[in-house]
Formats: structure tokens, C-alpha cells, sequence
């Protein structure tokens, strides 16, 4: 049995608006005027829209990234902290620091920076963890990324970012191809995530070498 | 800072969009039958790219950046991908109607093909000046129509030898091919790096 | 209510047309991008297919609801201001009240608002046919596009990680297929589901090459 045409009897063939057969040019330009306005009005509602909605999710945003970083800034620092008092520990135990055009923080004898660098579809963000004499990378966090997910996006993995532990901040990273990392400044890629593993490498280095022109400067 | 040009080139070839990020294949299944169907679609959004990726950069450094309205950049692309593809199939039907008639169909469904959209979104994550722009998205659109064409040339060559099994015909085998060649343009990668 | 009666109603075919004849992914061919990047693993498969079931099925309700005044000429630039719109809403509306879901949806936000899927059945249904029916419509597609993904996932994942939702079930023995967790395998991968899926649909093949 054919089956019945799928459109609704109100609507034409392919357009929303009913279109008369006899069209004299004056409502012909009142009809393309009026789809104009439709567009136009939609695309200023659209827009107000979505203005209502960044201010809306605004401040939580802005809440939800201090959280985020200062709990990750602790843990990285091996600071015990609460849901509760985080923000206090992180007042007692962290100071913040600039210098040389750039902020950081020093906690207990660690300094440590934000990074936030481009990816292969979107920015990373993390920080980056170095010890005392400044020479060595004690830890690598990704807070924020956009990779591929299930291959670019297991840069995120502490499993991962537990393989830059120890290696040198004194010279640029490099990633290691076709071999297993064993020099102090390469770092191992995630198989079939070579560009991903690449920008975060680019991004930590870089970070590293400001961090470090910063943190030298001394503490302000 | 990169060369325009060697983003140009790395564009259709080692970061070929759809072969290297799989981006805009909807439109390179379906229209990857014939080689000058896909040559001509290529052409077609080879001509709208040239033309949208440097609109959407103008657009995103000189309106959205300075009133900090970057959260509309995907809404502005797309109105803009959208109507731009409009005006140009207007002004194409009213000052070259012959070259209008032989895109026909082509130049809407252009607004779909995600590669543009995603061009957009590169230069902005990439934060390319002008230049860089141009090139990076005349060779995007060059660098798509190169890979739908290559499946279509394949393709036609099956067409003659006849041996595909019944239900892997069409899109099937295209997926066969199109993920051959894909695994090919692996071995481009990390060649030069255009991010 | 007699439920043999209850498939031959204009609602269930409506729906099951979508779902399992014309599915998204092999019949109609749409979301082919989005399904050979996204099901690689079982969770993001899990994520991406609910994120475009509940994006197609309130977008295409959102067309047909405006379907009387939206201008013939200008369809498509309609179809993505008001479904990239409702997207970028519900993002900033996860971003403030669930960021931890927010992050890990993160990359998928685009891979949603321009999945074909969402344009393909405003245009094709949405815009001549009811609020009821279009809801119906875009959940079927969407939830073929789901299963689609589910399945492929569920292969790609054994074999390219040798884990099941992260959880390790192949012996640590087993070479696992690292070119098929890349978006560059999962063509074959979608190639043979093709196949199969043609096969069981009972789909006429198409014409040579």
C-alpha cells in the first residue's frame, strides 16, 4: 500500500508561507521585505539570547575555574585541602607572585604556573609544577581541554601526565618518535595522538621557560 | 610565524581536511560519484571558502574580539557561511548564469559542508593573521575537492570493473576507499606543523 | 489498546522508519563525521549519542513549531541560528550548573550543532509536518544514530583498547588495533556495519561503484 505523502496539508511543498499562484511585483518586494524581517528578528533574538545566557552562566563559570584551580594547585602541591576550606588553605599556604610579566604561585618550595595554550581543536589549559632549584617538572595538570576524545583527549589522563614527572625544565621538551623517551627532555606521545601529545608538549615547554624567567626574577 | 604558502600547501596535502581530520564527508559520499561532479563541487566551495574564511576572520578580529563577544562566534559563523552562499548563488544566477547552471545544485549544499564551517573555527583557534587566511582556506577547499575527487576518479574505475558485492555498493565501498586513503595521508602527518 | 493496531498508526511508522530502515548513519548518510570520531570508546559513544538524540528531537519540535513563518527562500540559515542557538544555550546552562558534565561534553558541543543530523530532518520533516510528529521523526533518527554508534563502539573499543567502559577485557596479551581507535579505521569498521545493516534492512543495493 503506497504510503501517504509525508506533508502536512497546511504547509507548501517546500516552503513554511502560503504562496498565492497570482503575484503582482509590489507584494512579490512586500514578501522577500518581510522574509528579510524574519531573518533579522530571529537573528536578534537569537543573539539577545545568547547574551542573556553567557551573563546568566557568568559567575558560576567564574566560580567553577577558581575552584577548579585552586583544588588542582593544592593537590599538585600535596596540600591537603576540604571542599570546605580549600579557599583558606589556598590563602595560608599559596602566595601569589609576578614578575617579569607573568604570575605565579609559590607553595612550600614548589612554584608553579598556569599554562593555557592551543590544541588541535581547541585551547589546553593546566599548570605546570617545578621544584625549588627550578630545574626539574614535578608535576603536569590539564584542566581544560577539547582533543579527540578517546585518543587526543588522554592527555588529560593522570597515567599520562605522570610521565613528565622528573623531566628537565632547563631545556625544551621534545616528543619522542619512534622510540621509547629516555632522555631527561623527551616525552613519550600517546599512540594515534601524535599532534595532541605535540601541542601539549609545546605548550608545557613554553610555559616552563616563562615560568622560569619569572620565578628567577624573584619574588615580589 | 608560518608562510602563507606553506600552509597553502599543507593544506590540500599534509593536513588534508578530509582526509587528515575527516571533516565535511557527508558531502564527499554523496558526491563523489563522478569525477566532474566532484571536481566541480570542489571548485564551488574552493570559490565560497576564498571568499568566507577571510570574511569570518574580518568579522571575528574586528567586531566580536573588541566587544568580547567571542560566545557568538558559531552563531555569526554560521548566519554569515549561510547568507554569503545566498548572495553568491544571487549574483551568480544575475552576472554568469551559464557558470550558475552548471554549479546548480552544488552551490547550496555548500552551506552544509562542514569543512567550512570548520575553517572558520581553525583561524580562530590558530589566531592566523590575513594572509595566513587566505591561503589556509583556498587550499582547505582545494585540499576537499582534491580527496572527493581522487574517491570519485576510484570509484568510476570500480564502475567499469563491476565487482563490488551487491550491498556494499555505493556508499559502502566509498567508506573502503575513502578509509584507504585516509590511512595514506597518514604518513603525511607531522611533516610540517601549519598549528 | 490493541498493539498490533498501534503499528500501523501514522506516529509509529513515523518513528520507526527513522530507527531502523531509514537509519541516520548507513541509509541516510548523515553524522558520518561525528560517528568515526566519536565511537571509539563505549563512554563517548554514550555521551555523543544522548547529546544528539535530545538536540535533534527538541530542534526538529522547535522548526516545526515555527514552520509557518519561516521564509522558503532562507530554510537553511533558519535551521542553524535556531539549532546552534539552542545548543549554545543548554551549553552555558550545563557550563553554570553541572561544569564537571559541561568539561567532559566540551569538544562534542560542535560535533553536535553541525551534525547533519539535525538539518537533515528539520528539512526533510520538520518543516511540513507537525509538532508531534517531527518529535517522533527526530527521535528515531537520532536513536538509530545512537544504536549506530553504540555498536561500533562496543567493536572499536574490544578491539583498539582491549577495554569495555575502561575496563580492561582482553588479556593483556592481545595486540590491540590501534588503527581502528583513530577516525581513519573506523571506516571499514562503518564500511562492514554498512553492509550488515543493508543486509538485515532488507535495503535494496544500490547502483555499481
Amino acid at each position: 500500500m503506497k504510503e501517504r505523502k509525508e506533508s502536512d496539508p497546511a504547509a507548501q511543498r517546500s516552503s513554511g508561507r502560503a504562496e498565492s499562484k497570482t503575484q503582482n511585483p509590489k507584494s512579490k518586494i512586500l514578501k522577500k521585505l518581510l522574509d528579510v524581517v524574519f531573518i533579522v528578528v530571529l537573528g536578534v533574538v537569537s543573539v539577545a539570547l545568547l547574551l542573556a545566557a553567557q551573563s546568566y552562566s557568568a559567575p558560576a563559570v567564574a566560580r567553577f575555574r577558581e575552584t577548579r584551580l585552586k583544588t588542582n594547585v593544592l593537590s599538585a602541591a600535596g596540600i591537603p585541602w576540604t571542599k570546605d576550606d580549600f579557599k583558606q588553605v589556598f590563602e595560608e599556604r599559596v602566595k601569589e607572585q609576578s614578575g617579569a610579566g607573568s604570575t605565579w604561585f609559590a607553595a612550600d618550595s614548589l612554584v608553579i604556573a598556569e599554562f593555557k595554550g592551543r590544541g588541535l581543536w581547541g585551547m589546553i589549559e593546566g599548570i605546570v609544577v617545578l621544584d625549588s632549584s627550578l630545574t626539574r617538572i614535578v608535576a603536569v595538570r590539564v584542566l581544560a581541554q577539547e582533543e579527540t576524545p578517546g585518543l587526543g583527549d588522554r592527555i588529560k589522563e593522570p597515567s599520562y601526565l605522570a610521565t613528565y614527572r622528573g623531566k628537565t625544565a632547563e631545556e625544551p621538551l621534545e616528543l619522542a618518535m619512534r622510540h621509547a623517551a629516555t632522555e631527561p627532555n623527551e616525552v613519550d606521545a600517546i599512540t594515534g595522538a601524535t599532534l595532541s601529545s605535540q601541542a601539549l608538549v609545546s605548550v608545557v615547554t613554553s610555559s616552563v621557560s616563562r615560568l622560569r624567567t619569572a620565578a628567577k626574577g624573584g619574588a615580589q | 610565524m608560518l608562510h602563507p604558502l606553506i600552509i597553502l600547501v599543507a593544506a590540500v596535502f599534509t593536513h588534508n581536511i578530509a582526509l587528515s581530520y575527516l571533516i565535511g564527508m557527508c558531502p564527499m559520499l554523496a558526491m563523489s560519484r563522478r569525477v566532474d561532479t566532484a571536481a566541480g563541487m570542489g571548485v564551488a566551495v574552493t570559490f565560497v571558502l576564498a571568499l568566507i574564511g577571510p570574511l569570518n576572520w574580518a568579522i571575528y578580529r574586528l567586531v566580536l574580539v573588541p566587544t568580547h563577544s567571542e560566545v557568538m562566534a558559531f552563531l555569526v559563523f554560521i548566519i554569515v557561511i549561510a547568507s554569503a552562499v545566498q548572495l553568491v548563488e544571487m549574483l551568480m544566477g544575475r552576472f554568469f548564469p551559464a557558470l550558475h547552471s552548471s554549479f546548480g545544485v552544488f552551490l547550496p549544499l555548500i552551506t552544509v559542508n562542514c569543512a567550512i564551517l570548520a575553517v572558520s573555527l581553525f583561524v580562530m583557534l590558530r589566531e592566523y593573521n590575513l594572509w595566513q587566511t587566505v591561503t589556509f582556506s583556498i587550499g582547505t577547499g582545494i585540499g576537499w575537492g582534491l580527496a572527493t575527487t581522487i574517491i570519485a576518479g576510484i570509484r568510476e574505475r570500480l564502475q567499469l570493473v563491476g565487482d563490488v558485492p551487491a550491498d556494499l555498493r555505493g556508499a559502502g565501498i566509498t567508506m573502503v576507499i575513502a578509509g584507504i586513503l585516509a590511512l595514506a595521508f597518514i604518513g603525511f602527518s607531522g611533516m610540517v606543523a601549519i598549528q | 489498546m490493541n498493539l498490533r493496531k498501534l503499528a500501523y498508526t501514522r506516529p509509529w511508522r513515523v518513528f520507526i522508519a527513522g530507527f531502523f530502515k531509514e537509519n541516520a548513519v548507513t541509509y541516510q548518510l548523515l553524522g558520518l563525521c561525528s560517528t568515526l570520531a566519536v565511537s571509539n570508546k563505549l563512554e563517548n559513544a554514550i555521551a555523543m549519542g544522548l547529546g544528539v538524540v535530545f538536540v535533534v528531537t527538541i530542534s526538529s519540535a522547535l522548526i516545526s513549531v515555527l514552520r509557518r513563518w519561516i521564509p522558503g527562500q532562507y530554510r537553511m540559515i533558519t535551521y542553524m541560528i535556531v539549532t546552534s542557538t539552542f545548543v549554545i544555550i543548554v551549553d552555558q546552562f550545563l557550563k553554570a550548573n553541572f561544569p564537571l558534565i559541561s568539561a567532559q561534553l566540551g569538544p562534542y558541543v560542535g560535533l553536535i550543532i553541525t551534525n547533519c543530523i539535525v538539518m537533515g530532518r528539520q528539512e526533510a520533516f520538520a518543516i511540513k509536518n507537525g509538532v508531534g510528529l517531527s518529535l517522533l521523526d527526530g527521535l528515531g533518527s537520532s536513536l538509530s544514530y545512537f544504536y549506530t554508534l553504540l555498536i561500533l563502539a562496543f567493536i572499536r573499543e574490544i578491539l583498539g583498547f582491549g577495554t569495555l567502559l575502561g575496563a580492561r577485557v582482553t588479556p593483556e596479551s592481545f595486540p590491540v588495533w590501534v588503527v581502528i581507535t583513530m577516525a581513519q579505521g573506523a571506516w571499514f569498521m562503518l564500511a562492514i556495519f554498512y553492509w550488515v545493516f543493508r543486509r538485515a534492512a532488507k535495503l535494496q543495493p544500490a547502483e555499481q561503484g
